[in-house]
């Protein structure tokens, strides 16, 4: 295995690293949204979901500089 | 085939059961973290072998530099795929897992929480993204054309909201299609990381 292959799989082995990291963090956060609002027997609040889409808004900036 | 190519066989095999393990098979977050962790300890065990038996080789090693320099590369290679698979084991088992079964499990049961899961599923493939285009593993144009259909979803997020409560049922239709398209993004990242 060469230095450039041992790279490309470093790299690889990262990235899947960020993308769980990155799955896990999305989908708790809007879980405890939803079972919040579920617990306390109400609908998600506006206030809720402007967060949720201002956040959206912003990945979508972050991932076009990034 | 010598120590050299068994540890580098050794390596590809083990990587590829990881990557399968990840992103193919359709089992529960617990089973595939024990599945990780038991290749993980394979892998170490593996690593451990041949970087013995790399030590007990010293007359090549010094009769070619050529081996020796792949020699000390698959050393390297060894202690990057054991750490790079334990690793992997305490991110999935510790991590509430993939983004289908994260969405299967989140049935939403209003129009509200529909929304939440889906500005949620934006955020979640536009990080993505940043992060493909940050490892190589993307290119830009592909990025931006993703980018892109992700900002009319979102827009069209905003369009629903706006939707009077009568128009519940073209809502959830509405919803139901973004959510697919995302989970269409969600797959074809998976197949740019493969």
């Amino acid at each position: 295995m060469n230095a450039k292959t041992t790279l490309e799989a470093i790299n690889v082995g990262i990235a899947a690293i960020q993308l769980l990291s990155n799955l896990g963090l999305d989908f708790n956060r809007v879980k405890g949204v939803i079972d919040k609002a579920r617990a306390e027997g109400r609908p998600v609040s506006q206030e809720e979901l402007d967060t949720l889409a201002n956040e959206a808004q912003a990945s979508i900036n972050n991932a076009r500089n990034a | 085939m010598n120590t050299v190519q068994q540890q580098r066989w050794a390596n590809i095999v083990g990587v590829i059961v990881l990557l399968a393990a990840l992103l193919g098979f359709e089992i529960t977050d617990e089973q595939k973290g024990a599945l990780i962790t038991v290749f993980s300890l394979i892998g170490l065990v593996i690593n451990q072998y041949f970087g013995e038996r790399l030590k007990n080789e010293p007359a090549v090693v010094e009769e070619s530099p050529l081996v020796n320099r792949q020699q000390g590369s698959a050393k390297i290679a060894a202690l990057v795929f054991a750490m790079l698979a334990s690793i992997l084991a305490v991110g999935i088992t510790t991590s509430v897992g993939c983004a289908n079964t994260a969405i299967v499990q989140v049935q939403p049961r209003n129009m509200s929480e529909g929304l939440a899961l889906a500005y949620s599923a934006i955020s979640h493939i536009a990080g993505d993204v940043a992060i493909l285009k940050q490892g190589g593993l993307i290119t830009n144009e592909d990025a931006n054309e993703i980018l892109d259909e992700l900002q009319s979803m979102y827009d069209d997020l905003g369009r629903i909201r706006a939707l009077p409560v009568s128009e519940g049922e073209l809502q959830l239709a509405s919803l139901e299609a973004i959510l697919r398209q995302l989970q269409i993004e969600i797959l074809r990242r998976k197949g740019a990381l493969e």
